[in-house]
Order: structure tokens, then sequence, then C-alpha cells
């Protein structure tokens, strides 16, 4: 190959690194900006999350604009952590400032896939359900995962523990839930946790740390 | 539960009852081309599993020591991506160096599966789940072999169908690997009771 | 810039160049989310967005993209764009970012993007690049409402949300499960397919898209 040749051929090569370079570059900075200047509505749409469940399982009405769901959080519900800062449990009152009406308890669990993160609200006795709501859950969409819809949810409203699990369709009476159908590990699993969480329920609220 | 048997059932789920393709639809291009022949078929099937195991440890350790050691996780999608595609070419290029006998086998089909949804897929749905990276590995090669057993009961399904039915013009190809595919996801979900966890 | 040829696009890429029930491309990524309206919808514009805005780019750049990193610089563009969505969800409409999971990631590897960006970006100014991308993005997503429309109004009886058929519907639970999704796309493409496309059927040509393979029929 000819010097001329040879010069093109590396002239190319640097062209075609340089442009790769510089088209990464262009694209990330773009990129860091967007992410930049939207981070920390990400951060508080996060960690709305589990206020907006705490709310919706004491069977408070959540607002839907944020600031009104973090308003009605700061005054009605009271967290109680342990030494580290782990929020143990919540304390929910009936009025800014006023006496626990109920309790919000944060439960980790199995599920099929991996955790079911969830809240459960119970009763001042401590085995009635106020609600539930799912934080966190990988289970088969459109079988297991189906316990984020509106009628699995709300039908533990009232329950007591411990629970037992009924086919769905089934009446129920006020131990009983409905399963879904197709999804008998992901019900079963539920179960477990619920009634797993509410047997130390007591000892969670009464001696925390 | 250990994390060994954790993962022995996120394994065992990922062919089964979790299927990559008939339950979370990954994959379904090269699935509905390439499912009309049974070698092919297989072929394909073989590079996916080998890739797609591969290429779910590497995105996890680059996930977890770098992505979120550093706080840019929000670049995960360039940076998966950018290693399946690397992952695939020095794959492609060690095969064609290495052995004649494999790129015959695998190499013709390793440029297709860059696209393939399933790939990057399985990538997200492992980190997603926050899983070790004994159970990221397991997922990666379920799924992989879930996606390999898939096209290669369509091909067979497929190969059989063209010499004794009739299909309808407006079903023939596409169509009626659609329905099929939809016989098939149902067949899986009686797989649901296998896996029950203490 | 004649508008003849913009109206030439939009034609073809909703209709006969539809890259979901003509070139059967790109159906992964979204299929997953058409068991609701709602989701499908937002999943949509993101994909029109990306495919739209990956085409003007790639098309602007055309003259400077060496040869060799093509793919990688595609891949790049339409990475990044699909980051801006995934971020842009995540701040301004959560709950449904968290509905769709890693679908949104998945339009990336969406066939249908790359397809274009490759086929009509590279050889054609922005503007009609920018118009390919948007009406493809929109051919596609229109086939995708209707399946998602009767999916979540078949399997639970409402559209939006919102309850419309009375107590006395019994809910078609498979409509919300993958072989749901997978029959209702089989059934569009046999009505299309089997009504509109008889030009095809009086020429005895194969489907467009799928590759010309010989069958090894003979022994089974």
């Amino acid at each position: 190959m000819s010097d001329r040749r040879k010069a093109n051929k590396l002239r190319r090569s640097l062209f075609t690194i340089f442009f790769m370079f510089a088209v990464t570059f262009v694209f990330i900075s773009v990129l860091s900006l967007i992410y930049v200047l939207t981070r920390d509505t990400i951060r508080l749409n996060e960690s709305l999350v589990v206020k907006r469940a705490v709310l919706y399982v004491a069977g408070l009405e959540v607002p839907q604009s944020g600031i009104e769901a973090d308003t009605l959080y700061q005054e009605r519900v009271r967290e109680v952590k342990d030494g580290q800062g782990t929020v143990l449990y919540y304390e929910i009152l009936d009025a800014p400032g006023g006496s626990i009406q109920s309790y919000a308890l944060p439960v980790p669990g199995a599920g099929l896939w991996g955790e079911i993160g969830s809240v459960v609200g119970v009763e001042k006795d401590l085995k009635t359900l106020t609600g539930i709501e799912f934080i966190k859950q990988n289970e088969t969409p459109g079988l297991g995962g189906r316990i984020t819809e509106g009628w699995f949810k709300e039908q533990f409203r009232g329950k007591r523990w411990p629970l037992e699990v009924v086919p769905e369709g089934d009446p129920t009476g006020d131990q009983e839930f409905q399963a879904i159908t197709g999804a008998t590990n992901t019900t079963n699993g539920v179960k477990g946790i619920l009634n797993d969480r509410l047997a130390k329920a007591e000892q969670a609220i009464k001696a925390p740390e | 539960m250990t994390e060994g048997l954790f993962a022995f059932g996120v394994f065992f789920a990922a062919i089964f009852t979790n299927n990559i393709l008939l339950t979370n639809y990954l994959g379904m291009c090269s699935f509905l081309a390439v499912s009309r022949e049974l070698k092919t078929s297989v072929g394909l099937g073989m590079a996916v599993i080998f890739v797609m195991t591969c290429t779910s440890a590497i995105n996890w350790l680059i996930y977890y020591y770098v992505l979120v050691r550093f706080d840019i996780v929000y670049l995960r999608y360039i940076a998966f991506i950018i290693v399946i595609a690397a992952f695939v070419q020095l794959v492609e290029l060690v095969i064609e160096r290495v052995s004649d006998v494999l790129y015959a086998a695998l190499g013709i089909f390793l440029p297709l599966i860059t696209v393939n949804c399933a790939i990057l897929g399985a990538v997200l749905f492992m980190v997603i789940r926050e899983y070790t990276f004994l159970s990221g590995l397991a997922y990666g090669a379920g799924s992989g072999i879930g996606w390999a057993l898939a096209i290669i009961a369509m091909a067979g399904i497929r190969t059989k169908l063209n010499i004794r039915s009739k299909v309808p013009f407006g079903l023939t190809g596409a169509g009626i690997t659609l329905i099929i595919a939809g016989i098939m996801a149902l067949a899986f979900m009686g797989f649901a009771g296998m896996i029950t966890i203490t | 810039m004649n508008s003849y040829r913009f109206r030439q696009v939009f034609k073809e890429n909703i209709g006969i160049n539809n890259p979901v029930f003509v070139q059967i491309l790109g159906i992964c990524s979204t299929l997953a989310v058409t068991n609701v309206l709602r989701n499908t919808v937002v999943m949509c514009a993101g994909l029109v967005f990306v495919t739209g805005l990956s085409n003007l780019t790639v098309s602007l750049l055309r003259q400077y993209i060496p040869g060799r990193v093509r793919m990688m610089v595609e891949t790049l563009i339409i990475a990044s764009y699909v980051i801006i969505v995934d971020v842009v969800l995540k701040a301004f409409i959560p709950d449904i970012s968290r509905q769709l999971g890693p679908y949104v990631g998945l339009i990336i590897t969406n066939c249908i993007i790359m397809g274009r960006a490759e086929a009509f970006a590279l050889s054609n100014p922005p503007g009609l690049s920018l118009v390919d991308g948007l009406t493809s993005g929109l051919g596609y997503s229109y086939v995708l409402l209707i399946i998602a429309f009767l999916r979540e109004l078949l399997g639970t009886g409402s559209i939006w949300g919102v309850r419309v058929l009375g107590e006395w519907w019994i809910n078609w639970n498979i409509m919300i499960m993958a072989p749901g999704a997978f029959f209702m796309l089989a059934l569009f493409i046999w009505v299309v397919k089997g009504n509109f496309m008889k030009e095809k059927k009086a020429q005895g040509s194969a489907p467009a898209g799928a590759p010309q393979a010989v069958s090894t029929g003979g022994k089974s």
C-alpha cells in the first residue's frame, strides 16, 4: 500500500475513533443534564411510594398530588424507628397531633419471584386489618401480579387475623380472603406473610428496639 | 431458604412457569421469523442460551460494581446494550478464528441476537428483581433454555403444520405462529403449580 | 421537499408497509403492556417519540457516521432517547412507570426503530426521516391500541380503569394473561390479511418481512 493510502486509512480510523468519542460524550452529557434536573423529583416520588402506601392502608383518602400526600402524611403519621433509623412501624393519628387510631407495619416477605414488599394497617387491637398495600412485587404479570389490583387489596379491610384463603368468587368470612385464580403460590405467599407478621405485631409495637 | 435452593427455583421457573417468551413476550421477532426450520431454530436456541447466560453474568457485575457504585444507574440501558453488542462481536471473532465447526453452527446467528429483546430483557428483569449473582446467573441460563425450548418446539410444530394442515390465507406465517404460541403459553401455565416457596 | 413524499411515507407506514402486521416487527416490547389501555398509550407515545427523534438524529448525522461503527452509533442514539423517556416517566408519572417496569428500556431493542434508521434515515433528508419515524411509530401504535382496548375490555370489563360492562360480564381472564395477547394479535393479523391483502393473495407471494426459508417438508 502506498504511503498516501496508508495515511488516508489512518486518518479514517482516527476519525472513526474521534467520532465515537464525540458522539458518546455529547449524548452522555445531555443525559446527565436531564438526570440531574429530574433527580430530586424522582427521589421524592420514590419516598412518596411508601408514604402513600401508609396512608392507603390506614384507610385515609390519598391525595393525587405528591405535595398534598406528603402534607397529609406529616400531619397524621408518626414514624417509630429503631436505633439505626429504620422505621419499625407507623402510628396513625386521628387528627394532627391527636391520639393513635391505628398502626401500619412494614412487611417484607417471600413471594414466588422475590420479595413482596408490603405495608399492612392494623387497628389498635393488633388483630383487625385496616388495609394492605403492595410496594414491591415481581410476581408473574397477569397472575400473581394481580395482587396489586383494587379488588384484591380492598377485601382485606376489616379482616381479622389469622387469615385463611378461599377460592376467587366465593363468599368470605371475616377471617377469609379470596385467592387469585391461577396464582395459588402468590396468594398463599401473601397469606403466610400476613399471618406471620400479625403474629409478631404485638412484639413489634409494644417493645421497639 | 438457602441461596442455592432459591437460585435453582429461579432457574427452573425461568424455563417453565415464567418463560421469557411465553409469559413475558420477549424475543418475538426472531422467534416468529426463524421458527420455520428446525435446524436453524436449534442453532439459534443454542446461541441464545450461551449469550444470555454470559451477558447476564457480565451485566450483573457491571451494574453492581460500576453503575451503582458511581451513581450512574440511569445510564444502565446504554451500558447493558453496549456490553451485549460488544460481547456478541467478541464471541463472533473468537469463534471464527478458533473453530470452523462451531462457527458454522452458531456464528451466523450471533448478529441476530444483539437485537433480540430477550437478551436485554433478561438482564433488566434480573436487575429489577435484585437477584444475587448466583440467582442472576441461574435466571440468565434458565431464560435462555426456556427461549430455546419454545423456539425448538415451535419449529417442530410448524414443520408438521406445513405438511398436514391447511392454514387459512390470512393466518399464514405470523398469524398461525402467534396462535400456536398462545396455546403453548397456555400449556406452560400448567407448570405453575410445580414451584412452592417454603 | 414536496408534500407528496410526506403523504406517501405517511400512507405507507400506516397501511401497506405497516411495521406490525405487514413486517411483523417489534412486537416484543409493547405486547406485554397491552393488558391495560392506559399503559399502552404511554408506551406508544414513548415509542413514537424515540422512533421519530432517532430517525431525525441519524439522518442529520448520516454524512458523518463512519461505516464501521454505524450500528453502534445508531444503538447509542436510540438508547439515549429511551433513557430520556424513562427518566421523564419516572419523574412525572411514577406509578405508570413502575407498572411498565423494564418494558420501557426494551424499546431500545424494538426492531422497528433500528429498522427505520437503517432502511430510511441513513439515506434520506432529516425532515422526511422525522416524518417516517413518527408515522412508523404511529402505524405501530394504533395496532397495539386496538389490541389493548380489546384486552382490557374483555379481560376486566373496563376501559381506562372505568368499568363499562355491567356486573353481568364475567371477565375473560385469559385476556389479561400472555395467551390473550398472542391470540388477539393473531386475530388482528388474520382480519387484516384476509380482507385487505387480496392483492398479495392473487400474486401468490409469501408474507412480507418473514425470511423466505425453504421449508424442509417431507420427513416429519
